[in-house]
């Protein structure tokens, strides 16, 4: 099964990017959400605008799991918690993996939402990114 | 949301963002840069500096801000890192 991925302008070049919706049952979470697909981030992570577009209430943010950890996104420095069980369905396939959530954003530009190596791992995908044709796919066996 | 509502959502907001995306050089002549937006059927219908404030004016229109385009109109020449 192919599953088409957009190579768009984003952020000063051109980036694989994908619309998907992420679903988590508890917390109870829904949104639509357009990602880049990047490879040299190990873990998937929400941006912050897609944060606050699901309305995460303080007693949502309070299931959220483990220590806060610091990050350097995309020249914005900030401090993320897990989501775990988190539903990420992209072209009719899901992939269930724990999610950083940003809790604070202290500097910098506000970086989008993620995804990285563990969703190509959970979802068994192979990435093809041909930057030179803009061409840009997941394949699943 | 049932199955058939949110494949049509999905496909509404796929439309949207790819809207977003051939029209950020004219959103920042509009004077949108470094805010966020909100678009929903190829349209502006919010932005902010403040994305909390953004979407509690989505909200007050009756709109679902979870199932809406909500982006960063990046200044021009911003070049993001990952």
């Amino acid at each position: 099964m192919r599953i088409p991925v957009s190579v768009e302008f984003f952020g000063g070049g051109i980036r694989p990017m994908m619309d998907m919706s992420i679903r988590c049952e508890d917390p109870k979470l829904f949104g639509l959400i357009r990602a880049v697909i990047d490879t040299g981030s190990p873990t998937t992570i929400l941006g912050n605008a897609d944060v606050q577009k699901m309305r995460i209430s303080q007693v949502q943010m309070g299931k959220l799991m483990g220590e806060e950890k610091e990050v350097n996104l995309g020249g914005a420095q900030i401090r993320t918690r897990i989501l775990p069980n988190v539903e990420i369905s992209v072209g009719g396939s899901k992939v269930i993996i724990p999610v950083q959530v940003p809790v604070k954003v202290n500097k910098g530009v506000p970086p989008p939402t993620i995804l990285g190596i563990d969703f190509l791992v959970a979802g068994k995908f192979e990435f093809v990114f041909n930057a030179y044709k803009r061409e840009s796919y997941l394949e699943k066996e | 949301m049932s199955e058939q509502d949110l494949v049509s959502e999905m496909k509404r907001f796929e439309e949207d963002s790819k809207w977003l995306r051939d029209n950020e050089n004219i959103l920042r002549i509009k004077g949108l840069s470094g805010k966020f937006v909100a678009v929903k059927n190829k349209q502006i219908i919010a932005s902010n500096k403040d994305v909390n404030i953004l979407v509690k004016y989505v909200e007050e229109k009756g709109e679902n801000p979870a199932c809406l385009v909500i982006e960063f109109v990046y200044p021009e020449g911003t070049v993001i890192l990952l």
